[in-house]
């Protein structure tokens, strides 16, 4: 339930950032641009990973891109619909224009794998903030403990090991069980 | 640069802005706007055929300009709702405009039995090129609502906006041309917007990329 709570008040406090940043003010936008770039560094960390692209600068640009997208289309954010589906429906559009573009210049990339991180329950683009507090909830709290740190916050398997006390290899497990049966639980609910 | 020096820069480059209209006001606006430019475009280049009263004994006729007009709003609205970031679009309204082209399309292929040769005539290309000049301007107008918003999925988009402006345009000639003849409606009113959306949406794509 704690991750749960933590989303929520991330969702709000980043959806009262944004709109005071819509009116002008400086301070809530820095704020908002700093806590997106921790939430893309590990969105787009684990997009890059899957494709094999890491490393050499490729993240940093890539966050860039999304940053600079938040503000030409700031204006497209009603401040009466969640924050966070916005943010990843942009987010999402620019690693997919990534991926076209790595794979006009003829860089190998499993688009398969790139689908499946991006269709994610976490991070489709109709998914709202709500849909998924349901889901998490119906996971055992040590589950939804581990999910909330390595997918959500972009800790390490290693550092949320070292937090949680337990080997990294069960940290592993635990995260894999979780995420299938978040996927099953999806499925039941679309059914 | 570093994400650091970006977030910089934008800070220092932050203006407040006004938030964009909802969808459904969005496609209010452009189905005035788009209404209007049709009927100036058909009242002072062609004309409304004078038997328009007459057509209400035509069922296949009233399916088609209700289909015409079903496709023309339906496309509109989605084309706003997948132009604004996080917005769900319903599967029904995805594909609704397309349903609303089938039954235009089905309509008329259910009268194709009454086959006349005149029907085929080329001259009825002339339709085809009315669809083209009525659709330019709500075109052209959405396109520049639209590259002011957000679209995400460009294919889609496209081809929402394309069945916009095309259903409008050959809504348009259904009243100005005398035919009544299913295959002269069927491959030069409703054929022309389904290779408009086709050919077009390779176009639109890279105009929307943002």
């Amino acid at each position: 339930m704690v991750a749960v709570n933590k989303l929520s008040s991330q969702e709000e406090s980043l959806a009262r950032a944004m709109r005071d940043a819509q009116a002008g003010d400086a301070t809530a936008y820095r704020e908002l641009l700093e806590a997106v770039r921790v939430l893309m560094k590990a969105y787009i960390a684990r997009i890059l990973g899957r494709m094999g692209k890491s490393g050499g600068g490729t993240e940093d640009d890539l966050v860039q891109e999304v940053l600079l997208a938040i503000h030409q289309k700031r204006h497209t954010y009603d401040s009466r619909e969640l924050f966070l589906p916005w943010l990843f429906a942009i987010a999402r559009y620019k690693a997919i224009d990534f991926g076209r573009r790595e794979k006009r210049k003829g860089v190998s990339i499993e688009l398969s794998e790139l689908e499946e991180v991006l269709s994610s329950p976490v991070f489709t683009e109709n998914s709202t903030s709500s849909d998924l507090e349901v889901l998490i909830s119906s996971l055992p709290a040590k589950s939804k403990g581990l999910l909330q740190m390595v997918k959500l916050e972009g800790l390490s398997i290693a550092e949320a090991a070292a937090k949680t006390q337990m080997s990294e290899s069960a940290v592993k497990v635990t995260i894999h069980r979780a995420m299938k049966l978040l996927r099953k639980n999806l499925r039941k609910e679309k059914m | 640069m570093r994400s650091n020096d970006v977030i910089d820069g934008l800070v220092k480059d932050l203006r407040p802005v006004s938030v964009t209209r909802s969808p459904f006001t969005l496609t209010l606006i452009w189905l005035v706007l788009s209404l209007a430019s049709a009927a100036i475009v058909i009242l002072t280049l062609f004309r409304i055929r004078p038997d328009m009263s007459s057509l209400v004994s035509h069922p296949t006729f009233l399916i088609l300009l209700a289909s015409l007009i079903g496709a023309w709003m339906s496309s509109a609205y989605l084309t706003f709702v997948l132009s604004l970031p996080g917005r769900a679009s319903s599967g029904l309204l995805r594909v609704l405009p397309y349903l609303f082209l089938a039954v235009a399309m089905m309509a008329l292929g259910w009268e194709l039995s009454d086959f006349s040769a005149t029907g085929w005539a080329i001259a009825g290309a002339k339709c085809s090129a009315v669809i083209v000049v009525v659709s330019l301007a709500p075109l052209l107008l959405l396109l520049g609502m639209i590259r002011k918003l957000a679209p995400l999925g460009l294919g889609r988009t496209s081809r929402a906006l394309l069945i916009a402006a095309t259903a409008l345009g050959a809504f348009g000639i259904c009243l100005h041309c005398n035919s009544q003849e299913a295959i002269h409606l069927l491959v030069y009113h409703v054929v022309p917007i389904v290779l408009m959306i086709g050919l077009g949406s390779l176009l639109t794509r890279r105009w929307l990329r943002w």
